[in-house]
Parts: C-alpha cells; structure tokens; sequence
C-alpha cells in the first residue's frame, strides 16, 4: 500500500470517467443515427491486491463496450418489416390496377361496353342509316383499343414488377455478401472476449444491413458463438459464417422462379418485398389479366355468336375466314379452332340484288362423335354443292366463301352450332384475348354488314334487339351470367382485393412500428438519460481528480520532509 | 389514414420520440390532404378500395346511368318518328271521308257523266295525294315501308297500286329489357296486303334424317333431356342434349342400346319406330329420365314394355321450313331397311316419289357361291312383289348390293339404295360390312301424293294471266321464291303455323286469284282461291249469288236438246253447283250427260260434254228472273246466255268467269275502285267503293288511335325515366359524392387538432436536462 497505489487507482479512475464520457459522447453522436445501437461501457471493480491481511481494491477498470440490444426483439422486428414490405408492394399493385380502370371517372370500361351497345341501340333506331352503324363500328373499335389498350398498361406493370424483382435479387446477394463479411470482421475483432457484443460499429452495420434484408425476404437469423449470424432463409442458409449463398432468377416454361445458384433448388420464400412482388406480379396482375382475356373472349365469341346469325344491310360477294383450321380434315371440334364448335347447323343465304330475292340452304355441322363428323373439307363441300357459290380452303386452313354472281351476295343465318363465330365468318369481333381483341376488316371496310336483320338481308331489326341489349343477355356458357355482370365481377374483385391488401399492409404497419418502438426503447439513445451519465462521470472524474490533488499535496508534505 | 401507435412502458428515446412524432405529423397531414382533395373533387373516393363496397355499388349505378341515358335517346328518336308518323297520318281520314262524300254524291240518276267524270278526277288527285303520304320519309325512313325502311313502300302501276314494303315492325328498347315498337307498316295502315289465299291443306312435310329437332311439333321444338331405354334387365340412359336433328337421336339411341342389346331405329314419315333384337326377347320400354319430358316428346314413350317392340312413334309433324324439299311434301315414300347383324353392313332403300306403289315388294338375297363380288345380279318380279338380289354370302358387300340395285335399269327408276348412316360402323367397316343371305326387307309406309310441279299454277293480277312454272325449285323457298318474282304482284310466305303456304297479293285496286295450270298444283298447295268449298256466299266480293228460290235460276242446253233445269236454292258452295249439275237425273245418260267441274286453267266452272248430237246448241241460258248464273260466272254480265262453246277434238267446252276474285282490303283499293265505278258510272261499284272507303277509314283512325296511345305510352316512360335517372344520380351521389357539409366539419377539426399537435410536439420536443445544466 502507497500513495502511488492510490494515486494508480485514481488514475484508473479517471481513465474510466474519460472512457465513460467518450461512450456518452459517441451516444449523443449517434442520437439520430438510424439504425444505431445505444452503447454502454462495462465497469468492473479492478483486481484487488492483498497487502498483509488486507485486501484491498484497486478502483475500477474498463470490460468493455457493449450495445444494449434484445435479440429476439430484432428477430421479432425484422419479421414485422418483411411481412410489411410485403403486404406494401401487394395493395401497391393493386392500387395501380385501380388507376388503370379507372371505373369510378366513368370513363372505364362499363362506360365503353355501354357506349358501344347503345350504338348498337342507336342502329336498331335508324336501322336505314349506314352512317349511325359507322358510328356503331367505330365504337365497337373503340371498346377493342380499350380493352388491348388496359392490357397493354397492365403488361407494362408486369414488365416493371419483374425488373424489380431482379433488382431485388441483385439487392439480396449483395446484402448477403456484406453480411458474410461482416461476420468475419466481428469474429476477428470479439476473438478472445468473454463478453459478447463489443465489436459495436461493426454490429451496428450488420444490424442494418440485417433489416435491408429482412425487408426483402423474410429471414431467420441466428448468432453463432463467434458473434457472426447465420441465415436461415427460402428453405436453406443464405449466410453461414463468412460463406455467402447466391440466389438467381431461373427461367423455365412455366416461368421464372427463384432458386439458389449452386444447388438449383427452389428459393421458397414466404415474406418480404421480394414475395410481395412475386404475388403482385403472378397473382394480382397476373389474374387481372388472366380475367381480362377470358373477359374479351367470351365478349367477341358471345356477340359473334348472335352476330354471324344475321344479315346486314349488304351481304358479301367474297368472304374470307378470320380464323383457321390446323388440319381441314379433322373433325370440326378437334381442327385446331380457339373457340368451340358443337353439333349443330347453320344456313347459307344467296340475296339476289337485283330480285331481293334469297335462296337457302342448310349446311349441317354433324359433331354428335358417333358417326362422321364433320370437317371443314366437308363443308366446304356442301357450299359448293350450292350453285352460285364457291367455297376454298387456302393451304392456311382459312376457308374462303365467294358468290360466283355479280349480282347475287352471300348472308348466313340460323348458326347453332358455333362453326360462323369459330371460323370468324360474319362476325363483328376479331381475336381472342384482351390483346388481340379488334373489329373484323369486313365490318370496318363495310359497316352496312352489321347485321341487324335475322329474315335476309336488310329486312328487319330482329337481330339487332339481341345485339342491343347484349350487356343484359344471360350466357349460356357463363352460367348466365350476363358480360356486364362478368365486368362487374373482375372489377368488384379488384376492388375488393385492393381494399383488403390495404388493410393488411396498414395493420402490418402499426404492428411494425410498434416493435419498433419497443426496439427502439431499447436501443434507442434518450439524451437526458446521456446527460445525467455525463454528469456522473463529470463528478466521478471531479472526485478523482481531486484524490490525486490530495495525493500530491500528501506527496508534496513528504517531499518536503 | 391516421393510425394509433401504442406508447411503449419502459423507456423512451431520441429516435422513437422523433419517428413518432413523424408519424404523427405524416399520419395528420394526409389525413388533411384527403379531406382537402373530397372537397376540391367533390368525390368521397378516389380510388375504388377507399371504400369497396359502396364503389361497387357506385359502378352499377353507373352502369344503369348508362343505360338509362341510351334509353332516353331512344325515346326521343323514336318519339320523332311516331309523330311524323301521327301527322303523316293526320290528313288521310280526311281525305278519306271527302272522298265518301264525292262517291255518295255521284249515286243515283242525279248525277251526270260529266260529274261523274270530274268526281273520277278528283279521286284520282285524292289517290296520288294518299301514295305520296305513304311513301313519306322521315330522317331517312320510309315511315309505311315496315321493316324495309329504305324501301319506296307504294308504287303506282297503272291502274294499281302495289305494296313493296312488309308487315315487319321495328323495335327499340324502352328499357333495359322492355322492347317498344317504333313504326306503323303500310298494311296495318293502309291495308296493302290482302287476306291470304287461305293454305288450307296441310302439307304436311316428311320427317328426314336431317330434320331439326327444333322443327318438330310445328316448330315448338323438344326437351333435349335424356331418355331411359330398357330390355327389362339392362336400362341405357341416352343424353340426347347434344342433338341437333331427329338423325342425331336415331344415331345416340342406336349407339347407346341397353348392355348386350341391339336397339333398331327406324325414321317413318312421321316419326321413329324402336325394336330390340328379337332373339335376345325381353320387354323394351322407354321411359323419362327425371322430369324430362324428351321420350314423350319424340313420341316413344312406352312406360309398359311387353315384347321387343317395335314401338311406333307418334306423329312429329315437323314444321315447313325454307329449306324444306318440295319432294317431301302432300306424301311419303316407300321404304324398307334390310338390316344385317354387325356393323356399316344394313341397306336402306327409298322409294323415288311419294305414293303407295311400292307398298308391299318385298327384297330378298339369294346366295348363290358363283358370283364374284361386284357382279351381283337382280330380279325384279312386279307381279309376285318381289326382288330378289343374287348374292355370295360372305364375300358380297353392302356396298355392292347397293352398286347392284343402283345399276338396276328396272329398279334405279322405283328407288334409291344407301349405306344407313346409323348402323354403327359407318362409314363402311371393311371387317363386317358383308350382308346376311338371310336378311329381308318389305317396303312399307309410302303414302299420299307426288306434288305436281310440271302444271305449275296460274295467279291471276290486274287482269293479267302469270303462269308460275315450279318444275324446277327444290325446295319450298324455292317455290316461295317463283311466286313472288312473278310480275303479278303476289306474297308468297309459310303460313305461321308452319302447316302450309299462303299466297296473297300486295297489289291494290285489282282483282287476285291463283288458279291451277291444268293440273292440280294449286289445289295439292291449297292456295287455289276458287275450290269447291268456296262459299257461294263469298263470290262476287262477297255479294254473293242470288237464287230465286222454287224455280229454275238457269238451263243447261243440251245438245241433244234436253234442257237441265238447274235450281240453286239448295247450293252453298261451288261444289254443290256441280253436283247439281252432274248429278241431275236427266244428266245421267253418258252419251249426251254435260260433265260440270273447275276449271283446268285458271278457275271458274267449266261445263264439258262430248255429245255428237246437234239438235241444239250446247249452252247456259238464263232464267229471265234470276241472275244466278251471271254471278256464278257462266254467262257474261248483262247477257242472256253464255258464250258460244269452245269446241275440240270432239269436245265441247263453255268455260265460267272467276268470280270469286281477291282484292287487297284497304284505302288504294277504295279509291282505286271508286275511280273506275265513277268512270264507269258503275252505280254497285260506287256503292261498293262507300263501303271500302268506311272499312279504310275505320282502320287508319283504328292506326292512328294505336300510333296515340304508343306516343303517350313513351311519355308515361319519359317521365318514369327522368324521375328514374333522378334517383339513380341521387342514389350514386350518396355513394361516392362529397358530403360537403361534413367534409369542411372533418377539415376544421383536423387543422384545429393538427395545430395544437405540432404545438405540443414542439414544446416537448425542446424540452432537455441540457437546458438546465
């Protein structure tokens, strides 16, 4: 025992005040400091020393320097932030379709349907006005741009959700990079300590960059012994040690998908962005678009259906068929032809111009499977049985009707069996999805062939009455439901989707800013709690200093001896 | 949306205090910035999901809006056309009844030629003043031409006019399924078209393999639901769903007969025959599945099976369509079906024409090891009924028993031989399309008549004489379409019930009838308009004849000098007059008899004999007291007797006038014949002519009378519809219109709480221990 032992343990004193104030310093630095760990320095009592029968204490010594941080309650956060990120880019998605339809302006959809059936209306009222089923084409062009139109935009959707998937995937190996590294830098600097989380900055950076990743996929983290993480994710380690897996975007028939680099298999994520924009993509956009198509299908082959059973006000000298056949010898129903075909018959009209007289004959389309079913070539047959008429089916599978008379034209009626709306014979609609949906050239070339008359052409409205009042006719195939109603459904859908992903993701968001705050009382810096530890160790180092003043002035009176 | 954030217990720091209060301040100020864009937009939502169910409610009643505004256009434009219609109209009844003014004073001895004749003038003005309002075009539309608006519906053709429009009515949608009709065709108008040529006979067409089930019952159709077909062990559902003709159902009964079981169809002319295999026995019966009524429907039900049938169908009677063959009219052909077991191997043979002739020959095979297949032979023995076709078993085919009786100069001219397409295996099945030595066929079932298209049939229009020739149409539209593109002016059409055909004119102001062509056309179609049923009641434009009653009304001058005294009093119809004539019993002595019938050509009585005698003067002389045979049309109006006899090759023939003329009952008519009575100074005829002008005036007051309560009927709908629009507007402003009222309360309250947030947010903020040391 000394008066330099006490001045030693008053110099350690110091040293440890100084340290004190520095932690509380870099503290109140780091306030702001997003994603920044509250530090705290680690006293111990220093080593005692035992002189005689005393043992006595040797004032105070630094451990360490640690962050105050729960674990588990970052595991449980980062959770929080994939499910967010998630659910965010899902109603995100969902709020862009919205947009895109635009229902609510009425200026969508409905609002073309309905403009183009009330042109329709508007022929059936002046059926002698050519110019009035002008208009009506042109509204039926219309309603076909809309519609390639709305799924153009939604394809563009499409392309940017998948750019941002790979971004995202570039984004993941990167952060898992880092973190590998990371977690060889934090092993080197806590080797040999028996405290954990002293390697601070470093911890800090990995923390951050553990919640990047975490708002991308969900993942589970676990601290290994040495201080590094391993990550557990998609159904395999991300991260383990300083090894660090890659993920790719492999492309395959059934689509692109996500899989790990070096064993292939699949990268199965639950959460996160990366999830949320897998789903907005397929799911959302992908079955609005879906619907979409069948939407503009059962529109053109639904109204082609009634269409190709009437006549216009002109028939046709030459006419051409808009769809084809891949094999003219194959049954009917089995040739290749995107719409379907049933046992049925239709009639082929000759309209003399001159005597406004017609000739009728049935053409059957026998497809009961038991006999011979009909094939395109034997229909083309049975036309050209019909004197006046020649029929041909180029090597395309297109099947061309002709008048073989200038003055005679060609009209069709009493369709049962679909073969006219399949084959795109005096139909108004051409296509058969969202994107190719158009109006059939003839009709452009020549609106009088609306055929609004059901008894020959240019007789009566008959016909037009059902093309009218189309958007309230119960389909057949659509288990009468009318194609207003499927409108309805595919918007309702949308909407009601979007309003539930809302929800979620702001239900997600309050539980996630609640972690966050629990997070943050912990870690978080609170500047008053710094300044009364600085106050303590002004004091703490105040006292000390004033133990090695006495110290000196004890030294100075046995100098002075 | 502003959400709350639970305040966690233990500590706070610098940065929860701070992401909390960005929260806040982020969560109050959109929270402001919505309220602010309600009211700017003056709508409660931007997006769909802002509030899902009311935008779905919204979007339909957008969609009903929509409509409804469409439904507004069509009643204006349609109101346009009715009162042009209406006013159009307005000047007729008028004119019409100034014309009845004219025609009763012309009657009578009082009025002259020359008044007569300026009267004449006067009605014709009146005449070409009505075609111009029937030809009146409104916005495009020929506002009488029916459904053919841009046809010129009245055209004046010399002394007629004719009728180019139809009955066809334009519709257009009320509401969204309510249908109105939008136009007043000139015959309902006018009357243009006269009352058909009653199709009186049924000609009830052929049941074929092609036939439509939707034909069936006179066009109702069938239930295509399933039928239940058991031997009385095994039951066979058959789903006829997906038939489209009676040739489908043949076919899916036939391909679908109870386990182990051959079922046999046959088609008759008027429906299906069904038997089972005779040598598997048991009790077939067909019953419904469910509810369907399809087994009834097709005529089959049999709940009670006792043998192995066959079960006889009961009559489809099949409507006649366009597409209907002339062939299958009036009569059946003969047909017998020589079924052999196994597949694509039974024969089908048909007779060539309708009729019983072929009713009973029986075919038969012989087996004879010689003949190579392909050089079959057959035997015809019209005596015995029977052919017999000279085969090798087992090595000849269906096809070649075909070839055979097809190559037959004897038999290819009493029938035609095919492959039944409803043998299973068709076509051809190259393993068991041999026939059976001992399989046989009996034709049966040919009935009726061949329709005699070679005469043809004469309408007569306008004093003109068409004679339609029909030898070569096809099919019923065909011959519609003869009829129709004859210049006589006529409308040929299938009656509605789909039975027959009814001949009408559209040309008004002329006389009209369709009579034979020397053969029996007209008659066998019942479109000859001058038949022995016609009621003498309804001759002379329904003036009918007038016996005297008690005496002779004319005699019959015999060139063997005896005179039949002929006394009507009894007669009804034309049919009674030639009974009359031909049964009388001095007219029984077939040497001298005077043979009456109607007329080969054209129509009228036509009185024949071929007596070589020359005593007297074959001739109709009349009974100074009565005009009888006048109106019957034997002796020319205003004459004694009748013209001289036309003689021929030994014949004699005095031929009668048609007196039972048609005429299209309307205004042209009216006038037309009131032009010519006044012309004529025809005293009956301008008489006649008041009565027309009443029935046309009757019916355009009854056209305008409709043409009123339609107009008033769519402002009754114009009303409902604007009170209708008004509350739909309501009902969607409700869903998703800014309630302003709370919006600007909801935006006070929020800056008010904004303001004292930031306030306090400040203050606690500022507050630090720093402050104070």
């Amino acid at each position: 025992m000394s008066l330099s032992t006490t001045l030693q343990l008053a110099s350690n004193s110091l040293n440890a005040a100084q340290i004190g104030l520095q932690v509380v310093g870099q503290n109140i630095a780091n306030a702001n400091t997003p994603g920044y760990v509250r530090e705290d320095v680690n006293y111990v009592p220093a080593p005692t020393q035992r002189i005689g029968t005393l043992t006595m204490g040797m004032g105070v010594q630094v451990n360490g320097i640690v962050q105050n941080i729960d674990s588990l309650l970052e595991q449980r956060l980062r959770g929080a932030v994939s499910d967010q990120a998630s659910a965010d880019t899902q109603a995100q998605a969902y709020q862009q379709l919205e947009s895109f339809t635009s229902e609510l302006n009425n200026t969508g959809l409905a609002k073309s349907l309905s403009d183009f059936t009330a042109s329709m209306s508007d022929v059936l009222n002046q059926p002698e006005d050519v110019s009035v089923r002008n208009l009506a084409m042109l509204k039926g062009q219309t309603l076909s741009s809309d519609i390639n139109q709305l799924t153009n935009r939604i394809d563009e959707v499409r392309t940017g959700l998948s750019s941002q998937i790979s971004s995202a995937v570039n984004d993941i190996n990167r952060l898992s990079r880092q973190i590998a590294g990371l977690n060889v830098k934090i092993a080197v600097a806590e080797a040999g300590d028996h405290i954990k989380n002293v390697a601070v900055g470093l911890r800090d950076q990995r923390g951050v960059a553990l919640k990047d990743l975490a708002k991308l996929v969900d993942i589970n983290v676990q601290e290994q012994p040495d201080g590094g993480v391993a990550i557990y994710t998609g159904g395999g380690f991300l991260v383990y040690a300083d090894q660090a897996r890659t993920i790719e975007l492999s492309q395959t028939i059934a689509g692109d998908s996500l899989r790990f680099t070096d064993t292939g298999s699949l990268f199965n994520v639950s959460s996160g962005q990366v999830t949320g924009l897998l789903n907005a993509r397929d799911q959302i956009v992908g079955g609005f678009q879906s619907q979409l198509d069948d939407f503009a299908r059962t529109l053109a082959f639904e109204f082609n259906k009634l269409h190709s059973s009437g006549q216009g006000l002109n028939g046709y000298q030459t006419v051409t068929s808009q769809s084809n056949v891949l094999d003219a010898n194959a049954p009917l129903d089995a040739a290749g032809l995107s719409y379907p075909i049933v046992n049925g018959s239709f009639k082929m009209q000759l309209y003399n111009k001159t005597t406004k007289l017609t000739q009728t004959t049935n053409i059957t389309v026998d497809l009961n499977g038991l006999d011979h079913d009909t094939t395109l070539t034997d229909v083309t047959a049975q036309l050209n049985a019909i004197s006046g008429v020649s029929a041909s089916i180029d090597v395309n599978g297109h099947l061309t009707i002709k008048s073989t008379a200038a003055d005679q034209d060609l009209a069709f009626a009493n369709d049962s069996s679909g073969f006219l709306a399949s084959m795109g014979i005096n139909t108004f609609f051409t296509g058969t999805n969202a994107r190719t949906l158009g109006v059939n050239q003839e009709i452009v070339k020549d609106p009088a062939k609306i055929a609004v008359s059901r008894g020959g052409v240019g007789a009566d409205t008959d016909n037009g009455v059902d093309l009218a009042g189309f958007l309230n006719r119960p389909l057949d195939s659509q288990n009468n439901n009318t194609i207003m109603q499927l409108h309805d459904r595919i918007i309702g859908e949308t909407t009601q989707g979007s309003s539930e992903a809302q929800s979620v993701a702001s239900g997600l968001q309050v539980f996630q800013t609640s972690l966050q705050s629990q997070s943050l009382a912990v870690s978080g810096v609170n500047i008053d709690e710094e300044a009364v530890k600085m106050l303590t160790f002004q004091s703490s180092f105040q006292a000390s200093a004033k133990v090695i003043a006495t110290i000196k002035e004890l030294m100075d009176v046995l100098i002075q001896l | 949306m502003g959400s709350l954030l639970p305040v966690t217990g233990s500590r706070t720091s610098q940065l929860m205090v701070q992401q909390r209060l960005l929260a806040q301040l982020g969560s109050d100020q959109s929270d402001l910035l919505n309220i602010e864009t309600q009211i700017s937009t003056g709508h409660r939502l931007t997006l769909p999901s802002d509030d899902a169910p009311a935008a779905v409610r919204a979007l339909g009643l957008q969609g009903l809006l929509n409509q409804k505004s469409q439904v507004k256009t069509n009643l204006s434009t349609n109101q346009s056309y009715l009162s042009a219609t209406d006013s159009a109209l307005s000047q007729v009844s008028g004119l019409l009844t100034e014309m009845r003014g004219v025609a009763l004073s012309s009657i009578g001895t009082l009025a002259s030629n020359d008044q007569r004749t300026a009267s004449a003038d006067q009605v014709q003005q009146a005449l070409e003043q009505l075609v111009n309002t029937g030809n009146q075009q409104f916005r495009g539309r020929s506002l009488f031409a029916g459904s053919l608006t841009s046809a010129t519906p009245f055209q004046i053709n010399g002394q007629a006019v004719q009728y180019n429009g139809n009955q066809g009515s334009l519709s257009s949608f009320a509401d969204t399924n309510l249908l109105f009709k939008t136009n007043a065709d000139g015959d309902s108008v006018f009357g243009a078209i006269s009352a058909a040529v009653q199709g009186s006979v049924d000609l009830n067409p052929v049941l074929r393999d092609d036939t439509p089930l939707a034909d069936l019952h006179g066009g109702k159709g069938i239930d295509r639901s399933s039928i239940a077909i058991s031997d009385g062990n095994a039951t066979s559902v058959v789903d006829i769903s997906k038939a489209q003709s009676i040739g489908d159902v043949i076919s899916l009964i036939q391909h679908q007969p109870p386990a182990g079981r051959t079922v046999t169809v046959t088609l008759t002319a008027t429906g299906l025959n069904i038997s089972l295999d005779a040598a598997g026995g048991g009790a077939l019966s067909i019953k419904e599945v469910g509810d369907g009524s399809a087994a009834y429907e097709l005529g089959i039900l049999h709940e009670i099976g006792q043998n192995v049938g066959p079960v006889i169908g009961s009559d489809l009677n099949p409507r006649i369509t366009d597409t209907t063959s002339l062939t299958d009219l009036l009569g059946t052909r003969a047909n017998t079906t020589i079924a052999s077991p196994g597949n694509g191997n039974d024969i089908v043979l048909e007779a060539l024409t309708n009729g019983p002739q072929l009713n009973g020959i029986n075919v038969s095979f012989a087996n004879s090891g010689a003949i190579t297949p392909g050089q079959e032979t057959v035997t015809y023995n019209a005596n015995a009924k029977t052919i017999v076709v000279n085969i090798n078993a087992g090595q000849s085919t269906a096809q070649n028993i075909v070839d055979a009786l097809n190559n037959d100069p004897q038999v290819n001219q009493l029938f035609q031989a095919k492959i039944s397409t409803h043998d299973p295996g068709n076509p051809l099945d190259p393993n068991s399309s041999f026939v059976d030595a001992t399989a046989t066929g009996t034709f049966s079932g040919g009935s009726g008549i061949q329709l005699d298209q070679q005469s043809g049939l004469q309408i007569n229009s306008n004093g003109q004489t068409n004679v339609i020739d029909i030898s070569q149409a096809k099919t019923v539209q065909d011959l519609l379409n003869k009829i129709n593109s004859s210049p006589a002016g006529a409308l040929a059409e299938i009656n509605a019930q789909g039975t027959g055909i009814n001949v009408r004119s559209r040309t008004s102001g002329v006389d009209f009838s369709v009579g034979e062509n020397g053969g029996a056309t007209a008659t066998q179609l019942g479109v000859r308009s001058f038949t022995t049923t016609t009621q003498l009641a309804d001759l002379n434009y329904g003036t009918s004849v007038h016996p005297i009653g008690g005496a002779a009304d004319f005699i019959i001058q015999r060139k063997d000098g005896i005179d039949l005294k002929i006394d009507l009093s009894s007669a009804k119809t034309i049919g009674d007059v030639i009974n009359l004539i031909n049964n009388d019993p001095i007219n029984q002595d077939s040497d001298h008899s005077v043979t009456a019938q109607l007329s080969k050509f054209g129509n009228g009585i036509e009185l024949t004999t071929t007596d070589q005698s020359a005593i007297a003067p074959f001739a109709v002389i009349n009974n100074s007291a009565s005009h009888a045979a006048e109106e019957l049309g034997l002796i020319p109006v205003g004459s004694h007797t009748s013209l001289a006899a036309v003689v021929s090759g030994g014949t004699e023939t005095i031929t009668g006038r048609d007196v039972n003329p048609n005429e299209v009952n309307g205004a042209f008519t009216a006038l037309i014949r009131l032009e010519k009575a006044l012309r004529n100074n025809d005293d009956v005829g301008i008489q006649r002519a008041v009565g027309l002008l009443d029935n046309a005036t009757t019916q355009v007051n009854l056209a305008r009378a409709d043409l009123g309560s339609r107009q008033q009927g769519l402002d009754t709908l114009q009303t409902n519809l604007d009170s209708e629009v008004t509350a739909l507007t309501s009902s969607l402003s409700t869903e998703i219109d800014t309630d302003m009222a709370t919006a600007i309360t909801d935006l006070t309250g929020k800056q008010t709480s904004f303001q004292a947030a930031l306030q306090v947010a400040a203050q606690t903020y500022r507050l630090t221990l720093l402050n104070y040391i």
